[in-house]
């Protein structure tokens, strides 16, 4: 069964002046194997170590532990493609322009290719495209962007550094992990907290002989796939323990610097575990927003907990989940793609279905996602209509 | 009518048949550049060896960019901006149809190279669309959006394209690429003189929106190792009989311990017939060189342009320069390469003003030092 490939992640962040002393650190830390990851869309996330398990990797399976990926000593280029969607219906919706919604949309569409120079160095490049999540006027086509455009060398031993736009430390590792991504993101990444991908320079490795300490350090520009327009940057680092089966737990971080001396950073825990029959885990966020000087801002604390189970009932054939999330009123919420979520209020996500495997790469879910939302923070009076959205899922990759 | 100094329709037309009738071809290969870099692959006086008779297809990529800082700048939105960018994203698709035929679909990407918000995702583009047919001989005809003849050589023996684009298309004189047909092909047995015409929209790789067209013609020499030497003239028509006209003189050595070359540019834009706008003529002179100090492994480079004031460079992407004033910029570098097409290069480019137009503030001088890194599949 393939597994997602996970990666090692990493996760600190800081800003400019510490940067470059995370990133030598990192360079000089213990030697240790690391993952390199050729992969190629569909291929097992074990490939990994590199960025991106998520998307090649077929969901739904755990990821596998540090296991070197194979490498191939000659040229070779790989293509693959990763589509999921939904039939949704909004039952209910605070959002007046969702309420009562349904029809059909893409997610994510991927078209990938991976090349491999040879042992050391290999290189993807992704192109992605979505329909509209914000189901508002104008109706656009569903447009291309890059998505990863990287370049990974594995310098030493299994250590590795990866240069151009690349996933996150700060939500690889989990999304892998919960192996649902065609069902929902992660925490950090469905609460925009942070971004999947950065353009910057990441390292990562094993810390011990028995590949089960990884640390992962990444300095970006923070501007996610978009073009960088200003001088400030982040850093997100991670070290996590891994086995399969068996416990994972990862610990990560990262600091974004802002104009006016803002910043953002996140504090990440996660503990998991996972064998053939099953997978569960649990996850606090911390997520610091700090204002810019001489504003009238105030800095923004938001806390989030997660836990999730999945019971493959009959593996790479059915599979059950289900998942609930507890947040503070988050400012961004508002601005999810898919699932606007009222901004002004603590709320309860929750998420259950069946995942059933036509092929372990063509797959269909029906699931429901639900919202409850909390007494609105100071200064609102209403608390927001729940929110109920009926899905058929579906996912196919090649 | 008149509002368009360059030949008409029918002598185009005439130019193209006589070029198709007449000449020979070198497959000279408007599409196929070398690679970039060091002395790899510097551009072969022979034709491309024929295309296979079966029908097959090549994916690859090809991506480069820079960490950047901005020490100092004219444009302010510059100034002290430091960061990571990709200045290109190439996934290409090669197609041969048979021994005669062959035709590419590139898509390209960049990341917004004006550093003014809102910072937008990485979108590709259609770059190159087009046909080839090598229909007698070596001669070809190419249709559909293709690389301009106007810089299309220099740049290959530049051969750092992914370091700095060629004055040409770094000062916006003319655009990489038109949507049009051109005849190229050998004129001499040995294939040392070869020739390139091209008619195209002149609406780079945007779709066309008016009559206005281009027409862009080479005569080259090349040896390799050797002196190769080329000569360029276009003519672009533009409405109100604004007609701009570019003449290039180019000639450089190419050897196995480097590459050096030497250029002058002259582009004279007319202005439109209803304004008193007087005509624009700018002037580059440009020439550089690169010694293999390892080959295939370590190569030091160094460029220096001198430009007459240009209305245009303010305009240039991951580049603004003053458009009031002369001036010079200065490129020099070292380019190390993890295996030949994986490639770092630390660089640093500085642009220095002259004396700006009447009227016009003195810009402040730039440098901008960078980390390139390349790859390519």
């Amino acid at each position: 069964m393939s597994r997602p490939a996970h990666r090692v992640a990493p996760a600190v962040r800081r800003c400019p002046g510490g940067f470059v002393a995370v990133l030598l650190a990192a360079l000089l830390s213990p030697a240790a194997p690391l993952i390199v990851r050729a992969q190629a869309p569909g291929a097992t996330a074990a490939e990994a170590g590199s960025p991106a398990a998520q998307a090649s990797a077929a969901p739904g399976a755990p990821p596998a532990p540090a296991a070197r990926a194979a490498v191939t000593a000659e040229p070779s280029t790989k293509i693959g493609v990763l589509v999921f969607g939904d039939y949704y219906y909004f039952a209910s919706d605070h959002a007046a322009a969702f309420d009562g919604q349904h029809g059909f949309w893409f997610r994510r569409l991927y078209l990938t290719v991976d090349h491999a120079f040879g042992a050391t160095l290999s290189a993807r490049f992704r192109l992605e495209a979505n329909s509209n999540g914000k189901m508002t006027a104008p109706a656009t086509s569903i447009t291309p962007y890059v998505k990863d455009a990287y370049v990974r060398w594995q310098f030493s031993g299994t250590h590795q550094v990866i240069l151009g736009i690349q996933p996150t430390a700060t939500v690889e590792f989990v999304e892998t992990f919960s192996g649902l991504r065609y069902v929902e993101k992660v925490a950090v990444g469905l609460y925009r907290l942070d971004s999947s991908r950065d353009f910057g320079l990441g390292f990562s490795g094993p810390i011990d002989a028995g590949h089960r300490l990884h640390y992962v350090a990444q300095y970006g520009n923070d501007s996610g796939i978009t073009s960088e327009i200003d001088r400030y940057k982040s850093v997100r680092a991670a070290v996590r323990y891994e086995t399969n089966p068996g416990l994972v737990a990862q610990v990560a971080g990262g600091y974004q610097a802002r104009a006016g001396r803002g910043s953002r950073s996140i504090i990440d825990a996660f503990v998991g575990y996972h064998n053939p029959a099953a997978r569960a885990g649990v996850e606090y966020v911390r997520n610091i927003r700090r204002p810019a000087a001489g504003t009238a801002d105030t800095a923004v604390d938001i806390d989030i907990f997660s836990g999730f189970g999945v019971w493959n009932v009959k593996p790479d054939k059915v599979s059950i989940f289900a998942r609930v999330d507890h947040s503070t009123a988050n400012p961004d919420a508002d601005g999810i793609d898919y699932l606007p979520i009222d901004r002004g209020s603590p709320f309860t996500m929750g998420l259950a279905g069946i995942e059933y495997f036509l092929l372990p790469s063509v797959r269909v879910s029906p699931n429901v996602e639900f919202v409850r939302y909390g007494p609105p923070k100071a200064g609102g009076s209403v608390t927001p209509k729940h929110d109920l959205v009926m899905r058929l899922s579906f996912y196919w990759s090649w | 009518m008149s509002d368009c100094l360059c030949p008409g329709r029918s002598t185009y037309a005439g130019l193209i048949v006589a070029a198709l009738m007449t000449l020979t071809i070198t497959s000279l290969s408007a599409q196929e550049k070398p690679a970039p870099g060091g002395g790899a692959t510097p551009p072969a006086a022979k034709p491309a060896p024929a295309a296979p008779a079966a029908p097959s297809f090549k994916i690859s990529g090809l991506i480069f960019g820079d960490y950047y800082y901005f020490a100092g700048s004219n444009a302010t939105s510059f100034d002290g901006q430091h960061g990571f960018w990709f200045r290109r994203i190439y996934l290409t698709y090669d197609q041969t149809l048979g021994s005669k035929f062959s035709t590419r679909f590139r898509l390209e990407a960049n990341s917004n190279g004006k550093m003014t918000a809102p910072a937008t995702s990485i979108a590709p583009f259609v770059k190159d669309a087009s046909l080839k047919w090598v229909y007698s001989g070596q001669h070809q005809v190419t249709v559909g959006i293709q690389p301009t003849t106007t810089f299309d050589f220099v740049e290959a023996v530049w051969g750092l394209r992914h370091v700095e684009k060629t004055p040409v298309d770094l000062y916006r004189i003319d655009s990489a690429r038109d949507f049009g047909v051109s005849v190229a092909g050998p004129i001499t047995a040995d294939n040392t003189l070869q020739y390139t015409a091209q008619f195209g929209n002149d609406s780079s790789i945007n779709s066309e929106i008016d009559r206005y067209k281009s027409f862009r013609a080479a005569l080259r020499y090349v040896t390799n190792p050797g002196l190769v030497a080329e000569g360029v003239f276009a003519c672009q028509s533009r409405a109100l009989a604004a007609t701009r006209t570019i003449a290039q003189v180019f000639v450089g050595y190419q050897g196995p311990q480097g590459r050096a070359g030497v250029q002058y540019v002259h582009n004279s834009r007319q202005p439109a017939s209803n304004t008193t706008n007087a005509t624009v003529n700018v002037s580059v002179v440009s020439a550089f060189g690169m010694w293999f100090a390892r080959p295939n492994k370590l190569t030091v480079f160094g460029r220096v342009d001198h430009s007459s004031a240009n209305p245009d460079v303010n305009g240039i992407d991951y580049l603004p320069l003053y458009q009031k004033a002369p001036f010079t910029l200065g490129i020099a570098g070292v380019e190390y390469s993890i295996i030949p097409s994986v490639r770092v290069s630390p660089n640093v480019e500085f642009v220095r003003y002259g004396t700006p137009a009447a009227g016009a503030a003195a810009p402040k001088n730039d440098t901008v030092m960078r980390l390139t890194f390349y790859w390519s599949w």
